[in-house]
């Protein structure tokens, strides 16, 4: 009879436990996620700007003209032309800066570009070298440009449409080994819809050539331009 | 009651039909200046630019005209006056003929490109010189490179071109430039003094004679940037 009152008490036990799981709460346990999301960038940057300066030596009469790069922030050239004009000529004296052209950075996503009395004969290449530094694959979306020039007439526009004003536009490498811009290599063109990925460098030369004719002395003009680039698979 | 958890996902690609595409973009600003190749006259002055006060000529005058021989010869002879050579060119006793000259802008731009240069009442073996001074007006240095005297084009030596100036078939007048090629000015600069010689000549069928004698001429003096001297001969 105590077997009879020991499943008595089971079940009085059990009875009170579920009526009491009414009010109680389920034993739980709990596990965490903690996610971090890092967002891929898009992201070209210009690292290396260079210019073209044309001098004359007046002692020796000589026209010394030098491609090399620009310092970012100001424009000019980081070479020490004096030194150089010595190693080549033995020459120390007067030299006079005629023309040239140039690039400098305004802001990071932006470079401002400047041709200083210009003359024919003589082929003014400013290159500006980009650095693609996103880590998401990027192609190029879209390029344009736009010219104008004084007296009523479009000149730069119409030096673009004969051809000298004209651009390259260029993969390449890391410029900084590299003493002078004309050596980088042209490791092959670049167009819309060109893919770079992290780290490619993209090299843009412009060309501007004055032709030999006099309605082009004491001129001004300006141009635009811009470069997009875009994620690769919204292209 | 058990707690129920209802975990929603939402699928990134679902939200992806309204979300822009990442871009960047890089902005290239230019200008663009050309120099310019320019010259002008600053100073000219003529040998004899004194008109005679009398119509036909002073005598005596201390303004005489001056002569000198066909092709502007040297003349070694020795002037009984002076006790010297006659040399390239002397005086005469007489101030009969005279030269003007003016700088002028006819372009109407900021330059003075021309010099007009006049002789008045000359007669042959008459001399005269003009010398002149230019200025580089430019951005870049120049250098002389040649010269157009009567549609001849002279880039070395020092030319001696004679000329019809009335049609008469036989040359009247002459002109010796002076040796001045590949001069270099630099922008703002002056020039060193150039000059030419002019000679009226022993014209017998020239329709001028009778006539009061003006006769006026054109010479080009080019310039070129320096870097290119020189672009002939």
């Amino acid at each position: 009879m105590k077997i009879a009152k020991l499943g008595a008490l089971f079940l009085v036990s059990i009875m009170a436990l579920a009526g009491v799981g009414a009010g109680y709460a389920a034993w739980t346990d709990t596990i965490y996620i903690d996610g971090t999301v890092n967002t891929g960038n898009v992201d070209l940057n210009v690292v290396a700007l260079s210019g073209y300066w044309a001098y004359k030596l007046v002692d020796i009469d000589e026209c010394f003209e030098w491609h090399g790069w620009a310092d970012l922030e100001t424009g000019d050239p980081i070479d020490d032309i004096a030194a150089i004009v010595w190693d080549q000529y033995q020459y120390d004296g007067e030299i006079l800066l005629v023309a040239y052209g140039t690039a400098y950075l305004d802001d990071d996503d932006e470079v401002v570009v400047i041709w200083d009395e210009l003359f024919p004969e003589i082929d003014f290449v400013v290159d500006i070298v980009f650095h693609y530094e996103g880590s998401i694959p990027v192609k190029i979306n879209d390029i344009d440009y736009t010219f104008s020039g004084d007296q009523g007439g479009n000149w730069v526009y119409d030096l673009y449409n004969t051809g000298d004003l004209w651009f390259d536009l260029y993969r390449t490498v890391d410029p900084a080994p590299y003493l002078l811009p004309g050596m980088l290599p042209d490791n092959g063109y670049v167009c819309f819809g060109t893919q770079l990925h992290y780290c490619d460098y993209v090299k843009l030369d412009i060309h501007f050539n004055i032709p030999q004719l006099d309605i082009y002395m004491d001129r001004s003009g300006s141009g635009s331009a811009y470069i997009e680039v875009i994620q690769w698979n919204e292209y | 009651m058990a707690a129920v958890f209802i975990a929603s996902i939402f699928a990134l690609s679902g939200l992806g039909v309204a979300y822009a595409a990442w871009t960047d973009t890089i902005y290239i600003d230019g200008t663009v200046t050309t120099g310019e190749l320019c010259w002008e006259f600053t100073n000219c002055d003529l040998l004899d630019d004194e008109q005679p006060i009398n119509y036909g000529g002073d005598y005596p005058t201390n303004d005489p005209d001056y002569t000198c021989l066909p092709g502007f010869v040297y003349n070694s002879n020795i002037n009984p006056d002076t006790g010297s050579p006659y040399g390239y060119y002397w005086e005469l006793d007489k101030n009969v003929a005279w030269g003007t000259q003016e700088i002028k802008n006819l372009d109407d731009d900021d330059c003075y490109e021309t010099l007009e240069v006049t002789l008045h009442n000359v007669y042959p073996s008459n001399f005269n010189r003009l010398s002149f001074y230019v200025r580089n007006c430019g951005t870049i240095p120049l250098r002389v490179d040649h010269v157009v005297i009567n549609g001849q084009v002279f880039y070395t030596g020092v030319p001696q071109v004679t000329f019809d100036l009335d049609g008469s078939g036989v040359d009247d007048f002459e002109i010796q430039w002076g040796n001045n090629w590949g001069v270099q000015i630099e922008p703002g600069d002056p020039s060193p003094e150039f000059s030419f010689w002019m000679h009226t000549l022993q014209d017998e069928g020239s329709t001028i004679q009778g006539q009061t004698g003006t006769l006026t001429f054109t010479i080009q003096v080019v310039c070129i940037q320096w870097n290119e001297y020189p672009s002939g001969p």
